[in-house]
């Protein structure tokens, strides 16, 4: 990869006229050739330049990254039109896409995300990163309706829950959402999405105008999560609105600074993008690409030598 | 929230009864008459073209209550003790010497007060990260916070409220100051329910608003809100500060820190203190509009606006 890296800003620092895009064209014949030859060695070579992006952003060639991006995704979609590949295709283009949002590029990774979702519609990480987009953009609905989906395929995803309940809420549909936060809390899920799930229940609740079962909520939930800032906060906010003031106050007392804790709130850990649920794909899509090795070896060595480049 | 600030007593020397006594009668005091009457303060800056205006006197001032003249029937300037929360950004963009430098800027603050002072400095980023007892010693209070790092996002309604829940028993004119960017991300509170504490309680809130060009824009679009729910929550702080008869002190870079510090210390030095006693009186959780004009010079006037009738 360093290699290819390295020829590619050598073509570029060359200076020749036209460099980048003499570049993309014999990129561009060279998979079309394999394509035809091999299509299941795109797979691997899908990979090669997603991590190459990754490697010229780092070194801020940011022109090449363009174009390795642009090599990766088009690699992804020839390799999903030869037919067997549609979720790995998807995988693919989720992991591209993981990069760009990461990265701030929120349009361009979404972009992706849409193809990928077109591409395999039962995908949870892909479904979770554009579910994640819309509620950064503020399009609630959008963000329920790519969700609702979501759960219906992967009941067993804590993560899609959540978030559906959260922008039920926030779509109106307190009621909805308050079903889905119970039966989230029902259940043995991640500590930080128990302690979201509660903040939001005693949201719902508290938006029904139930403010003492609201308040009966969060006490549940500081007893069993004590350590939880925000859920004494919110708690004490709560108490205070009701007039109980010493009580809120001999609450908040007990609040215990976290100076050397590393790790994340549980809010902070729900604005991140979904991460975790990369980890599967990814291994995954890196166990496809090394089967496919073989086959990219037998592609390239039908090639012509490719003289200059 | 106890929005009474003093009691006046009123009690009446009495002598003792009827029969005049065979030796004369020491005085005796007894309490007559009880009359709880709400005595409510504001804090008050004046400034005119020329700068901070410092020789007024009581009759120099008009307090409007609901558009109603209220009598000044107490005055003071200056050098009130103040109990101060410097509550400070400590998340992931504070990292490294930015953190150190605003800590240090902080000292400024600390270093001028005086003996019957008292400042808590809170650190905080999602979550609390250090909180100091009351105290005005600048070594005491800032070096336990030398081994805290920057990290994590930013929550700062929640402890916006904290803040004003940690004033709430101290005496003398309470003070938060809040130096942030003031993008708020993972509070569990909105910036409606800090202000409906803000506006029960007698706390002035200054903003020290970091605007850091050279740092890149912020992210104004997460997960909990967009960017449209973000400006709204920053609108809502500003006119929460304002309310509150505090300011805001831009800067663009966290060098400025000390400076905007000591701006605000000189602001509350230069304060004028006047308390009346509403005639409107009910009891009934309503809005009072306030309004303070300088009769003698052409000037500007900042306190707060209002307060709730409890």
């Amino acid at each position: 990869m360093k290699k290819l890296a390295e020829v590619e800003v050598a073509v570029i620092r060359q200076g020749a006229r036209d460099a980048l895009e003499d570049l993309r064209e014999v990129e561009t014949g060279t998979i079309d050739r394999l394509a035809r030859v091999e299509p299941e060695s795109l797979l691997p070579l899908v990979l090669l330049h997603a991590e190459l992006y990754r490697h010229l952003r780092r070194e801020k060639e940011y022109l090449l990254a363009e174009n390795a991006r642009r090599n990766a995704a088009e690699l992804a979609a020839r390799y999903a039109g030869h037919g067997t590949g549609a979720g790995i295709a998807a995988q693919a283009l989720l992991g591209l896409a993981a990069d760009l949002v990461a990265a701030g590029a929120r349009g361009a990774g979404q972009e992706l995300l849409d193809r990928a979702l077109a591409l395999d519609g039962s995908n949870e990480a892909v479904r979770l990163f554009l579910a994640s987009c819309h509620e950064k953009d503020g399009d609630y609905p959008r963000a329920v309706e790519i969700l609702s989906r979501l759960v219906e395929a992967h009941p067993d995803s804590f993560e899609g829950r959540l978030r559906l309940a959260v922008n039920l809420r926030r779509t109106g549909r307190g009621s909805e959402a308050e079903v889905h936060l119970r039966r989230l809390l029902a259940e043995a899920s991640p500590e930080w999405i128990q302690v979201v799930a509660w903040q939001g229940l005693a949201r719902a609740l508290l938006d029904a105008g139930r403010d003492r079962e609201a308040t009966l909520q969060l006490r549940q939930a500081l007893e069993r999560w004590p350590h939880q800032q925000q859920l004494a906060v919110q708690l004490a906010w709560m108490l205070r609105r009701q007039g109980a003031t010493a009580e809120a106050r001999e609450l908040l007392a007990g609040l215990h600074p976290k100076p050397d804790q590393a790790g994340r709130s549980p809010r902070h850990s729900y604005n991140q993008w979904p991460e975790t649920a990369l980890e599967q794909p990814r291994r995954s899509l890196l166990q496809q690409a090394l089967v496919r090795l073989s086959a990219l070896s037998r592609a390239l060595a039908t090639l012509p030598n490719q003289g200059g480049v | 929230m106890p929005s009474l600030l003093g009691t006046l007593t009123l009690i009446s020397l009495l002598q003792g009864s009827a029969a005049p006594p065979a030796t004369p009668p020491e005085e005796e005091i007894r309490v007559d008459e009880s009359i709880e009457v709400e005595l409510r303060q504001l804090y008050v800056t004046v400034t005119s073209p020329g700068g901070p205006v410092r020789d007024l006197k009581a009759e120099d001032f008009e307090i409007l209550d609901n558009g109603v003249p209220q009598p000044v029937v107490t005055f003071a300037r200056g050098d009130i003790a103040l109990a101060a929360v410097l509550l400070v950004d400590a998340s992931a963009s504070m990292e490294g010497e930015r953190l150190k430098t605003a800590v240090a800027g902080a000292r400024a603050f600390i270093s001028r007060l005086q003996p019957d002072d008292e400042v808590s400095v809170m650190l905080f980023s999602d979550e609390l990260l250090s909180s100091t007892p009351f105290g005005h010693d600048p070594a005491t209070l800032l070096t336990p916070l030398e081994g805290v790092a920057a990290r994590g996002g930013t929550a700062i309604h929640d402890h916006l409220y904290l803040a004003f829940e940690k004033l709430e028993d101290r005496a003398g004119r309470s003070v938060v100051v809040l130096l942030s960017d003031g993008v708020d991300v993972e509070s569990a509170l909105e910036m409606r329910e800090v202000r409906w504490m803000a506006q029960r309680s007698q706390t002035l809130l200054y903003w020290i608003r970091l605007r850091d060009e050279t740092r890149g824009r912020i992210e104004r679009s997460t997960s909990w809100r967009d960017r449209a729910g973000h400006d709204a929550q920053i609108r809502l702080l500003e006119t929460t500060v304002a309310e509150s008869g505090g300011r805001i002190e831009e800067i663009p870079s966290v060098e400025q820190v000390g400076a905007a510090f000591q701006k605000i210390l000189r602001d509350l030095r230069e304060q004028y203190i006047l308390g009346f006693t509403p005639a409107i009186d009910r009891d009934d959780g309503t809005w009072h509009d306030i309004e303070v004009r300088v009769r003698r010079i052409a000037s500007r006037v900042r306190t707060r606006e209002g307060y709730f009738d409890h």
